[in-house]
């Protein structure tokens, strides 16, 4: 069967097909999952705010309204969740560190990158996204991962747009530096 | 901006070699056990703030009008009942002069207080009780 759009299956579940809500579940819990664990950095609490968001939307989606696009409402909902999650945990969040001096040119690092193999470009990023604060974390997946807008992220995220676009460059910043410190490290132990 | 176009296709490639994180197994089937579980509940007020907002200015409006303009239909009804009007004549008086004579007029009985106050509380209170067994609901699952 040929899979349909979010719409289609939406007004199943209103018409009242309660199955048709695992089509959503299947297409976005991941999505839904890296958010949650963006944020709690906990495998078990990232479970749990997933499944609320799922169950927050779906008693929701009677009040849904479709111009604003499932996908950013789906978003904001697991966001929120995992946000109210934190606070209620009192997780310590990491601040934003100043931005780490710039040396190499770009396409240096490039370079490096490209003779690292595909396993250790994983565990590069890996390290340096979980240096990240929370928030930051769920921008590089939202924007980077999902190509979504400014607009999109600061509807999901309730940050203003100037203010996402003004994380997003410290953010990139921020990856750039670090990931040239790890290159710089991994060529001062190699030599 | 050149430079920032090659960091972001660089970062864009290792953030999407990482790739999404995978949800635990089942997730999908626990999702649904706990749909099925639970039914849905439209939390949403039958009349939003702004309806509410609506229908008190409304009333407001109407109780201002009856008691002050003109009406013949209405004039007789108060003729018959007794009940005094409040005269136009102190809106001359200048707008916030004439809002304090005019609440300086008015007569409101204790039980008309007892009954606004209950309205309000009752108000308050639904919203509180479907507030916290909302969230009981939620902690139980």
């Amino acid at each position: 069967m040929e899979p349909r759009d979010d719409n289609h299956y939406i007004n199943e579940v209103i018409a009242g097909n309660t199955a048709s809500f695992a089509m959503l579940v299947d297409r976005h819990k991941d999505l839904v999952f890296t958010i949650a664990m963006n944020i709690t950095r906990n495998r078990e609490d990232a479970e749990e705010v997933a499944q609320d968001a799922f169950l927050k939307a779906y008693q929701k989606l009677a009040g849904f309204r479709k111009e604003s696009g499932f996908k950013t409402w789906l978003y904001r909902i697991a966001y929120n969740e995992a946000i109210s999650r934190i606070r209620k945990n009192k997780i310590k969040t990491l601040d934003l560190e100043e931005e780490i001096m710039e040396i190499m040119p770009e396409e240096e690092v490039e370079e490096d990158i490209a003779g690292l193999d595909g396993q250790e470009q994983k565990q590069v990023i890996i390290k340096i996204l979980d240096k990240l604060p929370e928030i930051d974390r769920v921008l590089v997946t939202l924007f980077y991962l999902e190509n979504q807008s400014v607009v999109e992220i600061s509807e999901v995220t309730g940050l203003g747009e100037s203010n996402v676009k003004v994380r997003l460059h410290r953010v990139r910043k921020r990856i750039y530096s670090e990931l040239q410190e790890i290159l710089n490290k991994r060529a001062l132990r190699i030599s | 901006m050149e430079n920032q176009a090659k960091r972001d296709e660089l970062i864009r490639k290792l953030v999407r070699q990482k790739g999404m994180e995978k949800t635990p197994d089942n997730f999908t089937d626990k999702v649904m056990s706990r749909i099925k579980a639970d039914p849905v509940i439209d939390d949403t007020p039958l009349l939003s703030t702004g309806a509410w907002i609506a229908i008190i200015l409304g009333v407001a409006a109407m109780i201002v009008v009856i008691f002050t303009v003109d009406i013949p239909y209405i004039d007789q009804i108060f003729s018959s009942t007794g009940i005094q009007k409040v005269s136009m004549n102190i809106f001359s008086q200048g707008f916030f002069n004439s809002i304090y004579a005019f609440i300086k007029g008015l007569q409101i009985s204790s039980i008309t207080v007892v009954i606004v106050a209950a309205a309000a509380g009752l108000v308050l209170l639904e919203r509180l009780l479907r507030r916290r067994f909302s969230e009981t609901r939620l902690l139980i699952i």
